[in-house]
């Protein structure tokens, strides 16, 4: 068996050629060239046989040969820069390159057979005079070989040294024994690779590979059959094939962008990775691609290439929590070692597993396990499950709320209808405006004058613009680029961006331009000037210029023209695209969009066109919400802003009122998160009740036929939604505060306490004015008793 | 009452000196809108505290509330200023003492009596388990009725609202905003604030050995 590395090995091989390049097809092939010249060399300079011309001869085809590698990597270079632009001298470079990579492959070819007829030589003769050259090598001075020399030496010496024949083999000495067990951990531990190499290892393939041939009692005859197997196996054209294939496969895996599409089918192909890993893993690249011809699938070799690398990048992140489980379960600290245990880990984890998720790096494991996306997922998928199953509890005690609310959603047809009619009498009003084809440039008729202007450029100093004051020629060029093909589509594209996109009118301008600026012109631009008169009028060849092209400008002036004014262009335009799409605009599309110019059509509509707008909102929403309260949140949600910011009291009312509908939404969907417990109690009935209460101002309106009728409707929602924010807000109000918590007696404590505060200053008074009689009395009493003592 | 949010925000970062750069954030923020409400301070708190990543503070539209109505913003400022003051209070007794407030609510004056009341009525020591059983209770008791309600403003809108701004599930920003008013709370009792400042609160009464 060849070369053997380990498994790791041949990853981190991968990863670096992954690395290194993208693209490198073939980079096995002019290896392998490599190693064979030096092998070429290296035999050369230990057995020094072959003349001096020869050799010359050689240097100088391989240096030829570089330089056509050299030739056609610079052609490579320029064949990716003109791709686009000069489409005729590209083919040209793809013709030369073809011819560099077909002299290529031939000296290589050559120069693979020169080798193999070499190699089967040098064996043949060495083996057959063994003694010969063991004595040879023997009286070889050690001091005048060189070390890659010496290493050669010492690994023929070993192998001269193995017997050859059962006689010899059951002589075979325990120094012997000994020997053949160095030259195998010398071959296993990748110092004899290059050695390996210029063994033709499909000779030992096709034999019984190297652990066959060191144990063989006839070694010559060992090797001469594994050569015979091999060439009736494949042969000498069919090995390149082979070569070419393996270089196919290397590409592949180390460009892993493009096998995305092949990977898809990971999953199926998986199955055929331990087959690989098998042959890779006993370092056989032949047998891997032996493998994959023998399942007779293209693309199984590409897409454990592609697998390999999608284990290297780790394309995918976050794992469900069976996952985690089965990951905590697999051991730490991979080796790598254990084909079936990578299997084992790629499938716990999934294609997008990295390499630290593989080896089970701990601090992964604990970050993985921290990962609050996951919980997060869920905890809310547990919460959704508990507002649903609770919902239909909760539900059940809004009997009456219920009832109105599908008696609701019955009128809410009228709504419908009525938004219905509205947008088609929007969609006529679009109609008639009369977005005609006149007037604009076809796109292919547009990119010709392009062009037309950029290949006189550099000759003519002073060309006009396209469009007087309008966009520069690369800015509509980039229009172009993004702009669509479909008429309809292209029509509404040209409206938007008319202000820098040329019309009719300004192409014939510039023809008349350009045509004056010839008859002004000195002679060095005369050429120029010419040149580009001419490819402007073959632009219009066969139109008649003076009827079609002025009629079309005159038609853009009238008609296109006054769309483009700010306060109708947007909604027009948008208009249009509704139209090329899906045949209907949808009003909802048309004013949809938040712009300045939609807000000004807006602001001019009527106050009932206006409700027929939001109506159309709503009848979008209803398409998917059943409940139509929580659609008319959700129409609240996808107005644009300068419906919402509107300065008309009756659609601000009608607005204020739709967003209302989100406390009624969110106290109902506090209810369905309320625990179980609380169902069935007082406090879930009250807040039943309250919900039903806020509904039925809605739903109240609703009924009233004479609401019903035309787009009220939404307006009577709204109202409903703003009688439940009113009752909101007056909750907040009332919250309870300090007082209702204190004891009653101490507030009656400090009520008096506060009375007696207040009455001191009079109860004085009081006791003054007492005193002041008392003492007034006494006065008195004591004049009387005075005046009748007198 | 920016000052009550800022207070209480301060409190907290006491508490946990990592989220004193989050605040910085939210203060910096809410200068630059110029006319702000006592509630964005707090609001915009909480969502980097919960965010983890502030520094995409552009997530939160430095106008979380634009969804609201103008009464619908001038409840939720009343709301929260209400529920910073009752955390406040519970805080720290020295709080409800404080007059220097130009208008004070009708919960901070009924406070300041009944503290009165029963300092000048038991003295600063006998007074202590009188005011924990009428005061203490009743107030902490009206905070936590307050939070939990399912139907408040706070819950009802700006938990709402934000939650749509900052792509949070509505029960970890309410939570945690709730978080925020109870953690005042939570160091008066710890570091014993009620017990220490009796005695200060009575001396500054112009008492000496009980009435």
């Amino acid at each position: 068996m060849a070369y053997s590395p380990s498994l790791f090995d041949v990853l981190l091989g991968i990863e670096q050629a992954i690395e290194e390049s993208g693209s490198n097809i073939g980079r096995y092939l002019s290896e392998k060239e490599k190693a064979g010249l030096e092998l070429a060399k290296q035999i050369e300079e230990a057995n020094q046989l072959k003349g001096k011309e020869e050799k010359q001869r050689r240097a100088e085809e391989a240096y030829r040969i570089k330089l056509l590698k050299l030739e056609d990597k610079q052609l490579k270079d320029q064949e990716n820069k003109f791709t686009k632009s000069i489409p005729f001298f590209n083919r040209e470079i793809k013709e030369r390159r073809k011819e560099i990579r077909e002299e290529i492959q031939s000296y290589a070819v050559n120069e693979q057979n020169r080798l193999i007829k070499n190699e089967e030589d040098t064996l043949a003769s060495r083996i057959t005079s063994n003694d010969k050259s063991k004595e040879k090598h023997k009286k070889a001075p050690e001091s005048e070989l060189s070390d890659s020399a010496r290493e050669q030496k010492r690994l023929w010496e070993l192998i001269y040294d193995l017997p050859s024949t059962e006689e010899e083999s059951s002589n075979l000495s325990e120094i012997e024994k000994e020997k053949g067990d160095q030259l195998l951990s010398w071959m296993t531990g990748g110092r004899g690779t290059d050695f390996l190499k210029s063994i033709p290892s499909a000779w030992l393939e096709a034999g019984e590979g190297l652990s066959g041939l060191l144990g063989a009692k006839d070694l010559k005859q060992k090797i001469r059959e594994g050569k015979q197997a091999y060439e009736e196996k494949v042969g000498i054209a069919d090995r390149d094939a082979l070569n070419a294939q393996a270089g196919r496969l290397a590409g592949d895996i180390i460009n892993p962008l493009g096998l995305i599409g092949k990977a898809l089918k990971l999953p199926k192909l998986i199955s055929k990775v331990p087959s690989f890993l098998k042959h890779l893993g006993s370092g056989s690249l032949y047998g891997a691609i032996q493998a994959e011809k023998d399942d007779e699938d293209p693309l199984t070799g590409a897409a454990i290439g592609a697998g390999a690398s999608a284990i290297l990048q780790g394309v995918g992140k976050g794992l469900s929590q069976a996952k985690k489980g089965k990951f905590e379960k697999i051991k730490k600290g991979a080796t790598f070692t254990e084909p079936q245990e990578i299997l084992q880990r790629t499938e716990v984890m999934g294609k997008g597993v990295t390499i630290p998720e593989l080896v089970g790096d701990e601090t992964l494991i604990n970050k993985i396990k921290k990962d609050n996306s996951v919980f997060n997922k869920n905890r809310m998928g547990k919460i959704e499950r508990n507002i649903k199953e609770n919902a239909k509890k909760q539900m059940g005690e809004l009997p009456k709320g219920e009832e109105e609310l599908m008696e609701l959603y019955g009128n809410l047809k009228d709504v419908r209808k009525e938004a219905g009619e509205a947008t088609a009498s929007l969609y006529d009003v679009v109609k008639e405006s009369g977005i005609g084809s006149e007037g604009l440039l076809e796109k292919p008729m547009l990119k010709e004058w392009i062009q037309a202007i950029k290949r006189s450029q550099g000759e003519i100093k002073g060309l006009p613009k396209m469009k007087p004051n309008g966009a520069h020629i690369k800015d509509i060029e980039k229009l172009l680029m993004i702009a669509p093909d479909d008429p309809k589509a292209y029509r509404a594209f040209y409206i938007q961006n008319a202000n820098h996109l040329p019309t009719a009118g300004d192409f014939l301008k510039y023809r008349s331009k350009v045509k004056n600026m010839l008859e002004k012109s000195g002679s060095a631009e005369v050429e120029g000037l010419t040149n580009l008169s001419e490819n402007i009028e073959r632009i219009i060849e066969g139109v008649d210029t003076t009827s079609s092209l002025a009629k079309a400008n005159k038609a853009y002036k009238t008609k296109i023209a006054p769309l483009n004014q700010k306060d109708v262009k947007s909604a027009m335009t948008a208009a249009s695209f509704a139209e090329s799409k899906e045949g209907r605009p949808k009003i909802s599309k048309v004013f949809g969009e938040q712009s300045n110019e939609n807000n000004l059509v807006f602001k001019q509509l009527p106050t009932e066109d206006k409700k027929r707008v939001i109506g159309a909102f709503l009848e979008e929403n209803l398409k998917n919400e059943k409940n139509p309260a929580r659609a008319m949140l959700e129409t609240w949600k996808k107005l644009p802003d300068y419906i919402k910011l509107t300065d008309d009291p009756e659609i601000k009312k009608i607005i204020e009122g739709m967003h209302s509908l989100s406390q009624v939404n969110q106290t109902l969907s506090s209810m369905q998160r309320s625990t179980t417990t609380d169902i069935g109690s007082r406090q879930a009935i009250d807040k039943a009740m309250k919900i039903g209460k806020w509904l039925g101002y809605g739903g109240s309106i609703f009924v009233n036929p004479t609401l019903t009728a035309g787009l009220g409707l939404v307006e009577g929602l709204a109202k409903g939604g703003m009688a439940a924010r009113h009752a909101l807000l007056r909750k907040g109000v009332g919250q309870k505060q300090l007082k209702h918590y204190l004891k009653p007696e101490l507030l009656d404590e400090l009520y008096s306490r506060k009375i007696s505060h207040l009455q001191k200053p009079i109860i004085k008074i009081q006791e003054q004015n007492k005193k002041k009689r008392e003492n007034y009395d006494n006065k008195r009493y004591r004049r009387d008793q005075y005046q009748r003592s007198q | 009452m920016r000052r009550k949010v800022k207070e209480a925000m301060n409190t907290h970062e006491k508490l946990y000196p990592d989220q004193r750069k989050l605040n910085d954030l939210a203060i910096e923020d809410l200068k630059s809108l110029g006319n702000i409400s006592p509630a964005r301070p707090l609001a915009l708190h909480v969502g980097y505290v919960l965010d983890g990543h502030h520094q995409n503070r552009g997530r939160y539209g430095r106008n979380y509330d634009y969804r609201l109505l103008p009464e619908e913003k001038k409840a939720v400022d009343r709301e929260v200023s209400e529920l910073a003051e009752l955390a406040l209070m519970l805080q720290n007794p020295e709080y409800i003492m404080d007059n220097s407030h130009q208008m004070p609510s009708e919960n901070h004056q009924l406070a300041q009596e009944v503290l009165k009341h029963f300092i000048m009525k038991h003295g600063p020591q006998e007074s202590q388990p009188h005011l924990e059983k009428e005061l203490y209770d009743p107030l902490i008791t009206a905070l936590v009725d307050r939070i939990q309600d399912q139907e408040s403003i706070l819950e009802l809108l700006l938990a709402h609202h934000m939650v749509k701004e900052s792509e949070h599930t509505p029960d970890d920003y309410s939570s945690m905003l709730k978080a925020h008013f109870l953690f005042p709370a939570h160091k008066g009792r710890s570091e014993g604030h009620w017990g220490q400042n009796i005695p200060k609160i009575f001396a500054m009464l112009g008492g000496e050995g009980g009435v």
